[in-house]
């Protein structure tokens, strides 16, 4: 009789040997790069700070300000320590959470940053949404019919969008979809809590305005991955053995071909937030960005470094999950 | 097999409901709400801590003040019902209103007057003591009277109240400290607010005077783009806002958007600083410089009409307005003449400092200074660097400034000045200049007042003095046709007690 515990131990242990340990492994150094890479950019951060020009002390005390007056805030603020004590206490405080409390506006850091990350994100996660069904149908539409006049047509519309200035592009969609049919709100954010119908119109027209150049990169990123795919000997196998054009098309073929896209999306998202930033300032949407072009211009400095450091740790975590998803899809990286 | 997509049908149901239900753009209908989109809003509920005027008129949405500027632009009573000095400005008799209480139930009477000024005067990080600094006793002569003893003469007093300076705090919450949720006697109060995005204010019910009272609500929204301001007002999404001169014809293409101007309450010019480049000293030098600046040009062409040349320190169409007094002519020969009579026949060269959003008129004054031979190098601070180089660092010597009107002529030419100014970095104050600007400020009589006025008027459009006027921009309010009660309020923006909305 066969035994049973030794033919289930091993393909356990192969698990364990080449899945679960070259993960944790990785896991583990990833989380141990992106700790001190936080740690340098929040130094970086800090020095960087000490370089714009004004004084925050100078914005508080107002257009009757004495010198008296300034002294008083800038003491208040402790802007009068030395700095290698305002940043150990600053980092003190991050370990327990505390982001430090914002000059201009006199509450926590924390509790701003969590006010303003929802628009951010929710402008992102349908910016996101749109390109990356553009780009994944547009590209795939575009390598299937390589040559013809479905690839020249969605190309030239990817030539557009990369060419294109968003903030134009939102600003044509504002005319058209708010002031001239009423359709969509200009301006402004709704949250959630309002309900998803308002949420999603108050984000829909600066979503595909910020999709555009993401949406086109990424069509042309997957034609070309597709494209190349499409010509290998196990997609001709796959398509000899019977399978149907469409499962071959999507996937076989973009499995294998997803990786060069999501090295794309995970490096363009960070520039999607980045690109947030005009998209606030022209749909007078009140995310993170605005909070760092405001904090930045009153030199509010615990709330540039904590907007910073989010930013930096969510771009961190992006990169992570990228390379996260390599090693899922493709056995080859898992085992180097 | 050719893979389809499941249930479409649905799906795009799900989707165009979600995107048809526009319930939440409009807020609560029920209650008639006012969505205003202002620049800026202020990240507190403590008049010490305020940072200018111009985000004042929210806050006087829920803080009355003793006194407030009118629609046309006097002084007029608040919570103060009247007020009287018998001895040349010296001091002054405040009488108060008896029906007025406070949000959190406290009736107001003349101990919180004493509080609320103990507080900004006392308090070492105020931004508005230096506006009591000469207030020298207050002695509460009755639960409704209130004396003010000055320590020198000046009758802008009952002006310095219509400023952050007057705004009333109950003697409770004062004691308290806690400012968070502002208690006033305003009419509104504020019921939320995200700091920096928006404050929603409802209508106080208990307001001692219910015309005041014209929506049940108002929500102000942040918008510091100008181009999102006029697209939220153009859709809807805002019922007022301020537009750019360049905007009104733009705006004015929707359906029954209106507008008016707030005149005179941002002046720009320069400060001159004699202590950082030698020349200015020289009157000559300053001249040269006032008599090249083309006023007339700045208005047309940066303003779009939209504004004015700028001689006096007053708009054309104020009762201190010296109308006998020519303005400051465009000369190019003769500021050539005057820098060759003082030495500089090659020219002078120096950095001038301006705010990023007056670059065009430092480009202009840049254009119109090369003509006589002067170079000047432009520096665009961000943030307060501007004020920080002109008149607390002292690294520049030329910079271009735009202060609020003020509420009182004579208030102003102090604030510009006098020798211990903030505005005053050389500390440069001629002495008949000075002595006109006491003067003024201890005129009881309105005409000998004017008169005095006048003398500084010609003082300083003849003699070129340490501040150069240049230009008056006007502020644009536009509003949509849901508004009724518009008032073109001449203090400031956003005006509005008394406006009411129709669905």
């Amino acid at each position: 009789m066969r035994d049973q515990s030794t033919s289930a131990g091993v393909p356990s242990r192969r698990w364990a040997e080449f899945f679960v340990l070259p993960l944790a492994r990785f896991l583990a150094a990833s989380s141990l790069r992106a700790v001190l890479l936080l740690l340098v950019i929040s130094l970086i951060v800090f020095g960087l700070n000490r370089l714009i020009p004004g004084d925050p002390a100078l914005d508080l005390a107002g257009e009757n300000a004495t010198p008296e007056v300034i002294d008083a805030i800038r003491r208040e603020l402790g802007l009068d320590r030395p700095w290698t004590l305002q940043y150990g206490t600053w980092l003190g405080d991050i370990l327990t959470g505390d982001l430090g409390q914002s000059i201009m506006y006199n509450v926590p850091v924390v509790d701003l940053i969590i006010q303003r990350l929802p628009p951010t994100a929710s402008l992102a996660l349908v910016a996101i949404l749109l390109a990356v069904t553009f780009g994944l149908i547009g590209g795939v539409a575009a390598a299937h019919w390589r040559g013809q006049w479905p690839d020249r047509v969605i190309t030239a519309i990817s030539t557009v969008g990369i060419a294109t200035p968003h903030f134009w592009v939102g600003l044509i969609l504002i005319l058209t979809f708010s002031i001239h049919f009423n359709l969509f709100p200009a301006s402004g954010y709704k949250p959630l809590s309002d309900g998803i119908g308002p949420w999603l119109r108050s984000l829909l027209l600066p979503g595909i305005a910020l999709s555009f150049a993401l949406g086109a990169e990424l069509q042309r990123q997957t034609r070309s991955s597709i494209a190349d795919v499409l010509t290998q000997d196990y997609i001709r196998t796959a398509r000899a053995q019977g399978l149907s054009r469409a499962h071959v098309l999507w996937v076989r073929a973009l499995r294998n071909g997803s990786g060069p896209v999501l090295t794309v999306i995970g490096f363009q998202i960070g520039i999607l937030i980045g690109g947030s930033i005009v998209m606030e300032k022209v749909f007078g949407i009140p995310g993170l960005g605005t909070l760092t072009i405001e904090a930045v211009f009153a030199k509010d400095l615990p709330v540039i470094q904590g907007v910073v450091l989010v930013n930096a740790a969510f771009v961190v975590v992006i990169n992570m999950l990228t390379d996260l998803s390599y090693r899922l899809l493709n056995p080859k990286v898992r085992l180097q | 097999m050719q893979p389809r997509l499941k249930k479409p049908l649905p799906a795009a149901l799900v989707l165009a409901l979600m995107l048809a239900n526009p319930a939440g753009a409009q807020g609560n209908a029920d209650v008639p709400t006012i969505r205003v989109g202002v620049m800026q809003i202020e990240p507190t509920w403590d008049p010490s801590r305020t940072i200018g005027a111009l985000t004042m008129p929210l806050m006087k949405l829920v803080y009355d003040s003793l006194t407030v500027i009118g629609p046309d632009g006097t002084v007029v009573p608040q919570l103060a019902t009247g007020w009287t000095s018998d001895d040349a400005g010296q001091s002054f008799v405040f009488t108060l209103r008896e029906d007025v209480t406070f949000t959190n139930g406290d009736t107001f009477d003349a101990e919180d007057v004493r509080a609320s000024l103990d507080y900004y005067v006392n308090t070492p990080t105020s931004t508005i003591g230096a506006l009591l600094g000469n207030i020298a006793e207050i002695i509460v002569e009755g639960p409704h009277q209130v004396r003010f003893v000055q320590r020198v003469p000046d009758v802008t007093l009952p002006a310095v109240f219509t400023d952050r300076a007057g705004m009333m705090l109950s003697a409770d919450v004062i004691a308290s400290g806690d400012f968070a949720v502002p208690v006033g006697s305003g009419p509104y109060v504020l019921v939320a607010e995200q700091p920096g995005v928006s404050q929603e204010f409802e209508a106080n019910p208990d307001h001692w005077n219910p015309d005041n009272v014209g929506a049940g609500r108002i929500i102000a929204l942040r918008y510091e783009d100008p181009v999102a301001r006029a697209n939220g007002l153009r859709s809807g999404d805002l019922d007022m806002t301020v537009v750019s001169a360049n905007q009104i014809a733009e705006v004015m293409t929707t359906s029954g958007i209106q507008t008016y101007q707030i005149r005179g309450r941002q002046l720009r010019g320069l400060t001159l600083n004699p202590n950082v480049y030698e020349p200015l000293r020289d009157e000559r030098v300053r001249r040269a410089l006032d008599l090249s600046i083309n006023r007339v040009g700045q208005a047309q062409g940066i303003l779009l009409g939209e504004g004015e040349a700028a001689s006096q320190y007053v708009l054309s169409t104020s009762p201190y307005f010296a109308p006998d007094v020519e303005p400051i002519p465009y000369d190019l020969d003769q500021a050539r003449a005057l820098l060759a009579e003082a030495g500089h026949a090659d020219g002078l060269s120096f950095t001038m400092t301006s705010p990023p959003r007056y670059r065009r008129e430092a480009e202009a004054l840049q254009a119109d200074w090369a003509q006589i031979g002067v170079t000047v190098d432009l520096i665009f601070p961000a943030g307060a660097g501007n004020a920080r180089a002109i008149w607390y660092d002292q690294t520049v010597p030329v910079g271009i400034w735009a202060i609020d009107g003020r509420n009182d002529l004579g208030i102003f030419y102090r604030a510009l000045f006098a020798p211990d100014a903030a505005f005053n970095p050389s500390r440069q104050a001629p002495e008949d200049l000075i002595a006109l600007i006491t003067e003024a400020n201890t005129r009881v009589n309105e005409d000998e007042r004017r008169a005095v006025f006048a003398e500084i008027a010609q003082l300083v459009t003849t003699q070129t003095q340490i501040q150069i006027p240049m230009s008056f921009e006007y502020q644009i309010v536009a509003y949509g046709g849901r508004l009724t009660n518009v008032t073109p309020w001449q203090g400031g923006f956003p005006y509005l007690h008394g406006v009411g909305v129709s669905n």
